[in-house]
């Protein structure tokens, strides 16, 4: 489920602070890339323990069995567990955001998130799961980047659909995708492109949402 | 939910079971939507119910079980709601407006049952999180029910199902931020609920006729 990872390869941990530039000598350089490496080890074992348990039933400790760090690495990267929560919320976000961007015209978008779910099940989570249970900020930047996404879905077709119901229609697609991650089906959620391709076409038109033709009208 | 007597009163103790359980799931609930459920303790709603812990637990497991069954009460009583609200409709679009009018003036005048069933449940670990998915998704056969099927995005089963998620996650947004006057939603959740199943603009035709709703 995780990326696969490298182990560090400085002896000890970096003291905070140390984030770029190389320190020479007996560490040798591998040295300040240690950092980020942590960070990304811990964000990767907060998804991994939260996929596992739940937000409500992690612990800083659970984190750390994943990420196999000590704890004085973890505060040196976060000061508690809403803060990695907080961090590796917007990292999963970003991504997911940056997936989307990259791919043109609403029906091709729409197979970003299901690759991203497909791919990373327990950094989605974190997005389509957890993130009610944290609520706060990463709530509000998570509806912030929903309400943008439904902007530019409602500039399509000549602005034919509100934004309202932009909005709706990606919540409802989100309540699908929380759904097969649930249900343990996140891996066949690419191959469901085409019929939520369909889906969009009503809200969408069909030029933006290039639907897919196969086995219209029958019911699945 | 007046209390009961103290000490001695005669009282049938199936009869006083029923009141303090009654007393313990409107307690969790509104509780719940007052601070959230993870900071909701037992001890809190026995003293928000006036019941004893002893008693809590001879009617529950603990937190987990109280909530879940306030929660199976609330989607009752909601289901059976929005079954009456379009029960007088005889076209299919019509009653899908009447149930959605019903779901927004209930979500306004009992913010802690709607909080507890679209906001909290998702908070309230795995089990319950599985118990709201199955929930939603048990609105979308009511839904479907006499729906047209002619657009090819109203013969997929999974748009149902999308509807029925995108309603409950649009409301539980506006629950979050404090909203009241939920009732200006309508035309958008008609617009949005529609929209596959009869086309962008029949479905915006339906959301703007407010004519004959008896102002609603």
């Amino acid at each position: 489920m995780l990326p696969a990872m490298e182990r560090v390869t400085a002896v000890g941990e970096p003291s905070p602070g140390i984030r770029s530039g190389s320190i020479k000598g007996r560490i040798g350089a591998s040295y300040p890339l240690a950092y980020a490496d942590q960070r990304r080890r811990l964000l990767a074992g907060l998804a991994e323990a939260m996929a596992e348990r739940g937000y409500a039933e992690t612990s800083v400790a659970d984190v750390l069995a994943a990420s196999g760090l000590s704890r004085p690495t973890f505060y040196n990267h976060f000061s508690g567990l809403a803060d990695c929560f907080e961090a590796a919320h917007e990292d999963a976000l970003g991504e997911l955001i940056e997936r989307v961007a990259a791919a043109s015209g609403a029906g091709v978008a729409l197979r970003a998130p299901l690759a991203f779910v497909a791919e990373s099940p327990g950094r989605a989570a974190l997005l389509l799961i957890e993130v009610h249970v944290a609520g706060g900020l990463p709530l509000r930047r998570q509806d912030a980047a929903l309400r943008a996404l439904a902007k530019r879905l409602a500039a399509l077709e000549h602005g034919a659909l509100s934004q309202g119901s932009a909005e709706a229609l990606l919540a409802g697609l989100a309540f699908l995708l929380a759904r097969a991650l649930r249900a343990g089906e996140a891996d066949r959620l690419p191959a469901l492109a085409p019929r939520l391709t369909e889906l969009l076409v009503p809200y969408l038109g069909s030029t933006a949402s290039r639907p897919d033709s196969r086995g219209r009208g029958v019911r699945r | 939910m007046d209390k009961l007597p103290r000490g001695r009163h005669g009282l049938d103790p199936a009869y006083v079971a029923a009141r303090q359980r009654e007393r313990l799931l409107v307690a969790v609930a509104e509780l719940a939507a007052e601070r959230g459920y993870p900071a909701v303790s037992v001890s809190a709603v026995c003293k928000c119910a006036a019941v004893s812990k002893g008693a809590f637990y001879r009617q529950f497991a603990g937190r987990e079980e109280c909530f879940a069954l306030a929660f199976d009460n609330v989607l009752a009583a909601l289901r059976e709601r929005l079954l009456a609200a379009c029960a007088g409709e005889t076209l299919w679009a019509r009653a899908v407006r009447a149930a959605l009018l019903a779901l927004l003036e209930w979500a306004g005048a009992e913010p802690p049952p709607a909080r507890l069933l679209l906001v909290e449940s998702l908070r309230a670990g795995r089990p319950m999180l599985d118990r709201y998915q199955a929930a939603v998704e048990g609105f979308a056969p009511l839904l479907a029910r006499d729906a047209p099927r002619e657009h090819p995005a109203a013969a997929l089963e999974l748009t149902d199902r999308a509807v029925c998620g995108g309603v409950a996650s649009l409301l539980s947004r506006h629950l979050i931020a404090g909203e009241k006057d939920l009732r200006s939603l309508l035309p958008l959740l008609v617009e949005f609920v529609l929209t596959p199943y009869l086309g962008l603009a029949e479905a915006r035709r339906v959301a703007g006729d407010g004519a004959g709703d008896g102002g609603g």
